[in-house]
């Protein structure tokens, strides 16, 4: 099947009526999860896993993809309007956005992260369905070396790349290891760490896990330090909404640089939008005639974010599908949530459900129409919503978290995981350990651990099997790197400034 | 690879890093405490998956076992690295202290009662005190706003999951 066949056999499962619905209230949520400070795409995606049980897999995972992308789509509202992030891609718009808005240029700021993220994720899910196939192609023959190199990499890459400490990240990451040996050892059948609890003995389950730290830990948070922002009055009409000739003179080609740095970030797995939106910021920046003027309110310093936000987004989706190895916090929820649905990520699920790969892919055509359109004329939907305080909306995050999870399987001991999750997390984000390595670790673990013992099966225990097959080098290599390269940098950067002073 | 590291990006410069010494080396010290206790079980876990069969591979304390080795050294080191940075006169702590610390205990301790006593008293009863006890004790809203939203919450949570979705939620003895 080519790419055409394969893209319309999509097309004819994401346009029924059910998942065209779903797909649109997954981007109603998540555009509402991006505008409302104290919820993130993480939040929302695992809190909502629970409410899907009852569908089909691809109308859950429209659904869910919905959000995530939505999300990207609304966190810029509060972080233009407040001052206050919607979520964590959307930081950087704060220092132009709000700005902007403060001299009286909200709509058209409001209206270029709409127009941009539209672009950008156009561009990114055409991408996706053009190189999805030939990687699934690559990695069809990829045997058990090149599964746990290449689970080695993605945590080496999360583990880099998503935190400010190098070793608190790998402490996380370490712990996630360790909680996904909790439970019966598949190969071997011996119960670990279960202590004679049945409740143990399937293990821990990530959706527990995720909800409690990341939905739970940022109300403890926000209990602790409630955000304020100061809401600016604007008037919004349509026309209003509309970048004029001169922003997009500069901002056009801010959208296609931040589309290819997203991208390329985001198909990294465990990089995610957040990285993606600060570098083509920095990219921008640098690039610009005037780099003194970013942070007085510039429109490429909103466009170029934007857009990098969204195309990561759509490109944590490419080895999502493809390897199974989660491209970024929210698709590694997400790749639970597949697994959740009986389905087993990896080459072979582009081979064995080829229409909830393409219907997904195909849904998200649909969604990022449906995005504009909320995000353009339906604008002052939103902005009312950022009035709604935040007292209210905390019970309802709280009730809904805890509630979603005794719903899996109508046990108590799952809300006291989650609890203990939330107040862990909660001192987790005090000391600056990341949560991203820990829930991609947890959910790496069995294929890491699989592919190893295989590996060293057919290796009779040696450990050059990983270095002597060329990909699965490569993959340790690139692992390696990204784990040694804060340590190179570091070096370097001192002998530089050792050598300017002398 | 270098343009991606951390130690390169301004935006991710040591102003975002906080002093955290003594903090540090407790969290070091109870990650080195877990560590040795990863160890040791896994030390009590089977070394092969066939006892003397070597080639049938690695046992269910392999990873354990080597995680908690791995484990232990970045505790040691976090320990290592916390005491021998200098001591700020003007720390700033991260963790909350008065009415934030209070509020986050208060938090705590009323989600534990309400995960305890959901089975006793009944999702609708435990859900209406649990956020009328958030949002009222905890964060001090005003009275009526605690009990018209609270009401709210959990009865729509019941129409949502027991009534649409059909999850059998929690009874009281009461039966409600």
């Amino acid at each position: 099947m080519d790419i055409w066949e394969s893209l319309m056999l999509g097309f004819s499962v994401a346009l029924t009526l059910e998942n065209v619905l779903m797909c649109f209230l997954g981007c109603i949520l998540g555009t509402l999860i991006g505008v409302l400070p104290g919820v993130g795409p993480s939040a929302g995606v695992s809190i909502l896993i629970p409410l899907t049980f009852g569908m089909s897999p691809v109308t859950a995972l429209i659904t869910m993809s919905g959000i995530y992308y939505g999300c990207m789509y609304g966190g810029s509202t509060t972080s233009i309007l407040m001052n206050l992030p919607g979520e964590a891609a959307s930081v950087i718009t704060c220092l132009d956005g709000y700005q902007m808005a403060r001299k009286g240029r909200a709509g058209p700021a409001l209206g270029m992260c709409a127009i941009s993220s539209f672009i950008a994720g156009t561009i990114g899910i055409l991408l996706l369905t053009f190189l999805a196939p030939p990687l699934v192609a690559a990695a069809l023959t990829f045997g058990s070396p090149e599964y746990f190199a290449l689970t080695f990499m993605g945590l080496s890459l999360v583990t880099s790349l998503g935190g400010e400490e190098l070793v608190k990240g790998l402490v996380s990451c370490a712990l996630g290891l360790f909680m996904g040996c909790i439970g019966i050892d598949i190969m071997s059948g011996a119960a670990r760490y279960t202590y004679g609890s049945i409740h143990l003995l399937d293990g821990i389950g990530f959706v527990n896990i995720a909800v409690g730290l990341f939905a739970v830990s940022e109300v403890l948070l926000n209990i602790e330090n409630p955000e304020k922002g100061v809401f600016l009055k604007v008037k919004m009409t349509l026309k209003s909404l509309f970048p004029n000739l001169q922003d997009w003179k500069v901002s056009i080609g801010a959208i296609l640089r931040g589309t290819g740095i997203g991208f390329a970030i985001g198909a990294l797995p465990g990089a995610g939008p957040t990285i993606a939106s600060f570098l083509s910021y920095a990219a921008e920046k640098k690039l610009s005639k005037h780099p003194e003027k970013f942070g007085t309110g510039v429109i490429e310093a909103v466009a170029g974010p934007e857009g990098a936000n969204n195309a990561a987004a759509q490109a944590a989706y490419l080895p999502t599908l493809t390897l199974g190895i989660p491209g970024s916090g929210v698709a590694a929820i997400l790749l639970g949530a597949f697994m959740i649905h009986g389905l087993r990520p990896g080459p072979m699920l582009m081979q064995t459900n080829p229409d909830f790969v393409w219907g997904l892919i195909a849904s998200m055509y649909i969604g990022n129409v449906i995005l504009v359109i909320l995000n353009l004329p339906l604008i002052g939907i939103w902005v009312s919503v950022l009035r709604v305080p935040y007292q209210i909306i905390m019970p309802l995050i709280v009730s809904l978290s805890l509630v979603g999870i005794y719903s899996t399987e109508l046990q108590v001991f799952d809300m006291k995981v989650t609890l203990f999750f939330g107040i862990l997390g909660y001192f987790m984000r005090k000391m600056h350990y990341p949560l991203a390595p820990l829930v991609l670790a947890v959910i790496l673990e069995p294929i890491l651990e699989k592919s190893l013992k295989q590996s060293l099966i057919i290796s009779s225990n040696s450990l050059a099997i990983f270095f002597t097959r060329p990909v699965s080098a490569t993959l340790m290599a690139v692992g390696f790197l990204s784990l040694t390269a804060p340590l190179f940098s570091a070096t370097w950067q001192r002998l530089r400034r050792e050598k300017e002073e002398e | 690879m270098f343009i991606l590291a951390p130690a390169d990006c301004k935006l991710f410069s040591k102003k975002a890093v906080k002093h955290m010494k003594k903090l540090d080396i407790i969290t070091g010290i109870l990650i080195l405490i877990l560590a040795g206790y990863i160890i040791v079980e896994a030390l009590q876990m089977p070394k092969q998956i066939m006892p003397g069969r070597a080639s049938y591979g690695p046992g269910s304390g392999f990873l354990p076992m080597w995680t908690g080795i791995f484990m232990a050294g970045l505790a040691i080191f976090l320990i290592v690295k916390a005491s021998l940075q200098p001591t700020e006169s003007k720390e700033k702590t991260l963790l909350p202290r008065g009415k934030s610390l209070i509020a986050v205990v208060l938090a705590v301790v009323g989600l534990v009662a309400y995960v305890n006593l959901l089975e006793t008293l009944g999702f609708l009863m435990s859900t209406f005190l649990i956020n009328g006890y958030l949002m009222f004790v905890v964060i001090r809203t005003e009275w009526k706003q605690s009990l018209l939203v609270s009401v709210c919450v959990a009865g729509s949570l019941y129409i949502i999951f027991d009534l649409l979705v059909g999850i059998k939620l929690p009874v009281s003895m009461f039966g409600v």
